[in-house]
C-alpha cells in the first residue's frame, strides 16, 4: 500500500448490500428459521372503540396445530405499558398503553388476542374461533370536535382529549419579539389553514420478529430501526433484566420511521417465546401493517404570517392541532415540535410564536415518519411565501432572497433559537434556476394563460432547511427527550490487516456499510475491500442510539472518525517503538507510517500484527490498535436546497402531471454522491407522493377506508418525471466529516414545491390552496369553484366502483 | 385469512376445463389470477376448485383469419398482445391498451379473457370490445356459443359466460378503412382505477363518418355503449367539432359511484371530458 489511492470519501461506489438486499437471499427477519419455532398471529379489533364484554378463547385453543392462545387479561401482569421516551410537557397526559386491550379498544387494529401455533396459517385460522364481544363506545375522529366542550372521550379516566400543549414564543425565550406586536405593526397579515394529511409510512420489507428464549440471553430478532433502544425499552416494559436481552436488527428493508418503535408485537411475541421456552416468530401481512403500524403526519396547521409592504417578513404564529391517535408510542408527542424550531425555515423575521395541541383520538397511533415535524413546517412556511408573493404581486423568488439569511451572516441564529452555522442559499438557488429555465417556463406560463389553454403550467418554488443530525443530548434533554443523541463506533484492527468497523447506527437501507467503509478505508489508509461494517447487533455492537432523523453519518460517522484517528494515535506509538525514533518524527499518510525526513517506514497492518501479538511493546502499551469513540454533537446539523417543480394542470380534469422537477441540495460533504442521489430520489418521490397521491382516509365509524395499495395511492415510476439533481457543497461546521444529512431533505422539500406549482398554475382562475393530496377532483373542483377545495367525498364512500376488484388496477 | 383447502385443477384442453367446470361444484377458472387471488386473499371469493386454464394452448396466441379477423386466445397474456407486431399493426387500440395496464407484472399474468370475464366497471377491455364489435366463443358441455360483444356483457360484474363454460376466443373484426380508434382514460396515478374511461370509434370513408361507436367504462352496468351519441356522429364530416355529440350525453342516466378518490358527480362530469377527448382523438387518426 505505497501508492496514494483515489481518495474514497466523494466516490460514487456501488452499494456493497445491495446484491443481497435486492435478491433477497438475505436474512430479513422472516428469513430466519429456528428448530422448534412456533408462529405468532394477532387477533385485531374490528371497531374503533369499544368495551370489551367478553372474550371466549376455548374453541379457539382446540384448533389445530394451536399451543397457547392469550388476551390482554391473560399477560396483564407482565405487559406493562408501551414506552412513550418524549413527554414534551410536566402536565402531559399519558394513556395506559397495553400490547393487547385488556378491557377497551381504542382503534381499528388494536390488538385483542394472540394465538401461538405450529404453524403460521395455524395460527391464522384460529383467530377466526376467538369470539370477542365488543360493547361499541361513541368514536372521536375529529380533532376540532375532540377539543370541544362536552366532547366524548378517547380516554375517560385521563377527562379530555386533550393530551399537552407546548409553546414556543419568541419573546419568552429572548430570541424575538412578541408575536402580537409583529402583527399588530405589519402591513400585511395573512391568514390560512392547512391539512397535513395522515400518512402510511409504507416500508417494503413487513414487520417481523422472532424471539428466541432458548440460551441465557433471550435473543430478538426484529425488522426496526432502533435495536439499541429497543433492548432498553424491551427490558424498561417487561422487568427483564437489560443484560438478559439480545436485539438483533438483521437486514431491514425500509422503515421511512415507521419501524423507530417499541411495538406491541415485539413485546408479545417476546412474553410468549418466555412463557413458552420456544422461539416464537410473527409476521405482519401487508393489511396489518397498514392499519397498525404506527402512521404519521396529521396535523392541522393554522399559520398567521406578517409582513411589511415591502415584503420584509415581521413575524410568523403557529397554531397545530396534532393527532396522536389513540396512544402516545414511542416518540408520538414530540413530533410536532420537531417542528416547532423550523417553521421560520430560512427567513429572517422579528417574532414568532408556535403552539401545538396534541390530541387524541379513536386511530391508529402517529409517531415519525422520514422528516418528522419539519415537513410540515416547511410546507406551511414555504406555502405562506407564495401566498404572500401572490398578495405582493412579487416574484416568489425575489420574495423569498429578500427574507433569507445571507451567507455571509453565518453562523445565525434564528428567532427560534436555533444557530445555523452554515448555508448558501443564494448559491443552490441560482444552481436551481439555471439547471430549472426559470425564466423559460415563466414566458410559456403567460402565453398559456393568455390563450387560456385547457392545460395549465404553473411553477412551484420550495426553499428548505432543516435541523437533523440528531442530536446533542443536552438539548434533547432540554425538550424532555428521555433518551440522549451521541453515537458509537469502534474499530478493531485485525492481525491479518482487515478491519471490523462496529457502529452503534443501524441501517435499514441507508447503505452505511458502503459508507462506512469509505470513511475508514481514507481515514486508515486500507482498501476499501478489507474493511467489514457490523451492525444492529447488541451483542457485537454494545452501545448506539440506532438511525432516524438524518443522523446516521452526521454523528456516527463523526464517531467513526475519532475511533479511527485513536487507531492511528495508537499505531504511531508502536510504529515509533519498532522503528526506534521519536513518536513525534512519525507521519502517517495513506496506511503508511514513516520516519519523517527518511525512507524507514511501516505500514499499518504491519503495525496491526505487531499489536496482536505484543510480543513487543512499548512499555505501557496494551496489546491491541483497537479503538473506539462516542460523539455526541455541540449542535444540529442544517442541510438545506432549493427545489423547482413545474406542472401541468389539466384544468377540465384537475389532473396534475409534474413536466420538470430539479433540485439543488446542500447536505455539506458528500462520502457517496450514488447513495446521496438515492437518497434524495426516493425523497422528493415520497415527497410528492404527499402532494398528490397518500392518504389514510377512516370512516365514519374509525375503520381506516384506504387499507390497501389499491386505496391508498403510492406513486410508481409512472407518474415522476426524471428528477434533475445536482448539489451544492457548504461543509457543516459542527463536524470533522462536514457532513449535514441527507435521509430527509427530499421529502421535506417536494410536498409544498409540488403543491405551490399547482396553485401556480390556477391562481389566475381565483385559486389561492388546494387540500392535499391534490388528487384530479380536488384539483377540478377548486378550478370550477375558483376557490379553495376542501375534503374529499373520502369517509362515507368505503366501496364503490373497482373496490370489488383488489388488485390495484382496472386489469 | 389463509386460503381455506380448496382443489387445484389443470385440464390439458378447453373440453376438459369445461368438464371440470361442469362436474366440480364450486369450481371457478383461474387464468392470470390477478382479480381471483386477491379476491381469494381478501376473503370475498368462496370456491371449492380452482381450474387453471393459462397453459391450455388453444386458449392462447394471436392469429388473423383469411378476412384479417383477429382472433385472440382468452388466455392471452397483455404483455404478449402489446408486443405482438401483427397487433399493433392490424388493431393498433388493442395493442396500446395493452401496454398501457398497470405495471409489468401484471401485464405478464393477466389475460385479455380475464378482463373481459370480469367485467369490472373498471376494466379496461369491455368498452374497447364492444367498440370494436368483437365476438366471444364461449364452450360448453353442449359446445360453442358465439356471442357479439352487445350480448357477451351483461352488467356490472356480469357476462353471458354460465355455468360450466368457459370462454375459449375472442374474435375482432378487422379495421374498416380509414377508421380511427381513441381509448381515453382518468386515473389518479398510474396503478389507480379508472376514474372515468371512454373508447370511440369512428368509419370515416370520404371524409364523412359512415359508422360510429361510442362507448364509456368506470360506470355501472359498464360497458356503456352510446346510441344518441353515434347518432349525432354518423353523416357527419369528420372534423374536431365532432366533440360536441357528446352533449348528449347529459340525457343518459349514467349510473356510477363515490370511492375514496372521487364522487359519483364528478365521475360523470369527467365522462363527459373524456368522451369528447375520445371523439377528437378519433377523428384524429381516422384521418391520417
Amino acid at each position: 500500500m505505497t501508492a496514494v489511492a483515489e481518495p474514497e470519501v466523494g466516490r460514487a461506489r456501488l452499494r456493497k448490500e445491495d446484491a443481497r438486499l435486492i435478491t433477497g437471499r438475505t436474512r430479513w427477519t422472516d428469513n430466519l428459521s429456528l428448530p422448534g419455532m412456533l408462529h405468532l398471529a394477532f387477533l385485531r379489533s374490528p371497531v374503533a372503540h369499544a368495551r370489551i364484554s367478553k372474550i371466549d378463547t376455548s374453541a379457539a385453543k382446540q384448533k389445530p396445530g394451536v399451543i397457547a392462545v392469550v388476551t390482554g387479561a391473560d399477560v396483564a401482569e407482565e405487559q406493562g405499558s408501551l414506552p412513550c421516551a418524549w413527554p414534551i410537557t410536566e402536565d402531559i397526559k399519558i394513556p395506559n398503553a397495553p400490547s393487547l386491550a385488556v378491557d377497551e379498544v381504542n382503534f381499528a387494529g388494536e390488538a385483542v388476542a394472540a394465538v401461538v401455533a405450529r404453524s403460521a396459517a395455524e395460527a391464522v385460522d384460529a383467530l377466526e374461533a376467538i369470539d370477542v364481544e365488543y360493547d361499541e363506545l361513541p368514536v372521536v375522529l375529529d380533532m376540532n370536535e375532540a377539543l370541544a366542550e362536552g366532547a366524548d372521550l378517547v380516554h375517560p379516566e385521563l377527562g379530555t382529549n386533550k393530551c399537552a400543549t407546548w409553546v414556543f414564543d419568541s419573546a419568552e425565550a429572548g430570541s424575538g419579539g412578541a408575536i402580537d406586536d409583529a402583527i399588530a405593526q405589519a402591513d400585511v397579515v395573512l391568514e390560512r389553514t392547512f391539512r397535513q394529511q395522515r400518512l402510511i409510512p409504507s416500508f417494503m420489507e413487513p414487520r417481523s420478529v422472532l424471539v428466541d428464549p432458548t440460551g441465557e440471553q433471550i435473543t430478538v430478532w426484529s425488522a426496526t430501526q432502533i435495536p439499541h433502544i429497543l433492548k432498553w425499552m424491551i427490558s424498561a416494559v417487561t422487568g427483564v433484566p437489560e443484560t438478559k436481552v439480545r436485539v438483533i436488527a438483521p437486514d431491514v428493508g425500509g422503515g421511512f420511521g415507521g419501524k423507530l418503535q417499541v411495538t406491541p408485537e415485539e413485546i408479545i411475541t417476546f412474553l410468549m417465546a418466555r412463557r413458552l421456552g420456544r422461539p416464537v416468530k410473527w409476521t405482519e401481512t401487508r393489511s396489518e401493517s397498514m392499519q397498525s403500524a404506527h402512521h404519521g403526519r396529521d396535523q392541522i396547521q393554522k399559520i398567521t404570517l406578517a409582513a411589511a409592504s415591502d415584503g420584509t417578513l415581521k413575524g410568523l404564529k403557529v397554531e397545530l392541532l396534532a393527532d396522536m391517535g389513540a396512544y402516545l408510542r414511542l416518540v408520538t408527542p414530540g413530533v410536532p415540535i420537531l417542528g416547532a424550531f423550523m417553521f421560520n425555515a430560512i427567513y429572517k423575521m422579528d417574532a414568532y410564536r408556535f403552539e401545538c395541541t396534541n390530541v387524541f383520538t379513536n386511530k391508529t397511533p402517529t409517531d415519525a415518519y422520514r422528516g418528522a415535524g419539519r415537513p410540515e413546517a416547511t410546507f406551511a412556511i414555504e406555502r405562506m411565501m407564495d401566498e404572500l408573493a401572490a398578495e405582493l404581486g412579487r416574484d416568489p423568488i425575489d420574495l423569498r432572497r429578500q427574507n433569507w439569511i445571507k451567507h455571509e451572516e453565518f453562523p445565525f441564529t434564528t428567532v427560534a433559537g436555533l444557530t445555523y452555522d452554515s448555508g448558501n442559499y443564494e448559491a443552490a438557488t441560482a444552481k436551481a434556476l439555471e439547471l430549472f429555465g426559470y425564466d423559460a417556463l415563466r414566458q410559456e406560463q403567460r402565453e398559456r394563460r393568455e390563450r387560456g389553454d385547457t392545460v395549465q403550467l404553473g411553477i412551484g418554488v420550495s426553499t428548505y432547511t432543516e435541523m437533523c443530525g440528531l442530536a446533542p443530548s443536552r438539548v434533547l434533554g432540554a425538550l424532555r427527550y428521555a433518551a440522549g443523541g451521541w453515537e458509537h463506533a469502534s474499530i478493531r484492527m485485525l492481525p491479518t490487516g482487515k478491519v471490523e468497523v462496529i457502529t452503534g447506527t443501524s441501517p435499514h437501507g441507508q447503505g452505511h456499510e458502503t459508507a462506512w467503509s469509505q470513511i475508514v478505508a481514507d481515514r486508515l489508509g486500507v482498501p476499501f475491500e478489507d474493511v467489514e461494517v457490523l451492525h444492529g447487533d447488541t451483542a457485537a455492537s454494545h452501545k448506539g442510539m440506532d438511525s432516524y432523523g438524518s443522523r446516521s453519518l452526521a454523528v456516527g460517522g463523526t464517531a467513526l472518525v475519532m475511533a479511527a484517528d485513536r487507531v492511528i494515535e495508537k499505531a504511531k506509538k508502536l510504529a515509533a517503538h519498532m522503528l526506534e525514533c521519536s513518536e513525534d518524527d512519525i507521519e502517517f499518510s495513506g496506511g503508511k507510517l514513516t520516519v519523517r525526513g527518511t525512507d524507514k517506514a511501516t505500514d499499518i497492518q504491519s503495525v496491526a500484527l505487531h499489536a496482536h501479538v505484543a510480543h513487543d511493546l512499548p512499555e505501557g502499551m496494551e496489546a491491541s490498535l483497537d479503538s473506539e469513540a462516542t460523539f455526541d454533537p455541540e449542535n444540529f446539523s442544517y442541510p438545506h436546497g432549493t427545489h423547482l417543480c413545474a406542472v401541468e394542470v389539466d384544468t377540465e380534469t384537475g389532473q396534475v402531471k409534474i413536466r420538470s422537477y430539479v433540485c439543488v441540495d446542500d447536505v455539506g460533504t458528500v462520502v457517496n454522491p450514488l447513495i446521496v442521489e438515492g437518497q434524495v430520489h426516493g425523497g422528493v418521490a415520497q415527497g410528492i407522493a404527499q402532494a398528490l397521491f397518500e392518504d389514510a382516509v377512516h370512516d365514519e365509524s374509525g375503520t381506516l377506508t384506504t387499507g390497501t395499495f389499491a386505496d391508498y395511492l403510492l406513486p410508481s415510476a409512472a407518474d415522476l418525471p426524471s428528477f434533475v439533481t445536482d448539489r451544492t457543497e457548504t461543509p457543516a461546521t459542527t463536524n470533522p466529516l462536514g457532513a449535514k444529512g441527507v435521509g430527509e431533505a427530499g421529502t421535506i422539500a417536494a410536498t409544498p414545491a409540488v403543491v405551490n406549482a399547482i396553485v401556480d398554475a390556477v391562481r389566475h382562475l381565483g385559486v389561492d390552496d388546494i387540500e392535499m393530496p391534490c388528487t384530479p377532483m380536488r384539483v377540478w373542483r377548486a378550478v370550477h369553484s375558483g376557490t379553495r377545495a376542501e375534503g374529499g367525498p373520502g369517509g362515507e364512500a368505503g366501496g364503490g366502483l373497482g373496490s370489488i376488484d383488489a388488485s390495484g388496477g382496472a386489469q | 385469512m389463509l386460503l381455506p383447502p380448496l382443489r387445484y385443477l389443470r385440464p390439458e384442453t378447453p373440453e376438459d376445463a369445461v368438464a371440470m367446470l361442469s362436474d366440480v361444484d364450486g369450481s371457478v377458472v383461474l387464468a392470470g389470477g390477478q382479480t381471483l387471488m386477491n379476491m381469494l386473499k381478501l376473503d370475498l371469493a368462496h370456491p371449492d376448485a380452482l381450474v387453471d386454464v393459462h397453459r391450455i394452448d388453444a386458449l392462447r396466441g394471436i392469429e388473423h383469419d383469411a378476412d384479417g379477423t383477429l382472433v385472440v386466445g382468452a388466455a392471452t397474456t397483455y404483455a404478449e398482445l402489446a408486443r405482438s407486431p401483427e397487433v399493433r399493426r392490424s388493431h393498433p387500440a388493442v395493442a396500446e391498451m395493452a401496454a398501457g395496464l398497470v405495471d409489468r407484472q401484471v401485464r405478464n399474468r393477466g389475460t385479455i379473457g380475464g378482463n373481459c370475464c370480469l367485467n369490472d366497471p373498471t376494466s379496461n377491455y369491455p368498452p374497447l370490445m364492444v367498440a370494436l364489435d368483437a365476438r366471444f366463443r364461449v364452450l360448453g358441455r353442449d359446445g360453442e356459443r358465439r356471442l357479439p360483444a352487445s350480448e357477451f356483457f351483461r352488467g356490472t360484474l356480469a357476462t353471458a359466460v354460465g355455468r360450466g363454460e368457459l370462454l375459449t376466443t375472442i374474435e375482432i373484426p378487422p379495421m374498416p378503412q380509414g377508421s380511427g380508434v381513441a381509448h381515453e382514460h382518468l386515473q389518479v396515478g398510474a396503478d389507480s382505477w379508472a376514474i372515468a374511461r371512454a373508447v370511440v370509434r369512428l368509419d370515416v370513408a370520404d371524409g364523412v363518418v359512415a359508422d360510429a361507436r361510442a362507448v364509456l367504462g368506470a360506470v355501472y352496468g359498464s360497458p356503456l355503449r352510446l346510441p344518441e351519441v353515434e347518432r349525432r356522429l354518423i353523416g357527419q364530416r369528420a372534423t374536431p367539432d365532432l366533440a360536441e355529440a357528446a352533449d348528449a350525453l347529459q340525457d343518459v342516466d349514467v349510473q356510477t359511484a363515490d370511492d375514496v378518490h372521487c364522487s359519483a358527480a364528478y365521475r360523470r362530469e369527467m365522462a363527459e371530458v373524456q368522451l369528447r377527448r375520445a371523439i377528437r382523438a378519433a377523428v384524429e387518426r381516422s384521418v391520417q
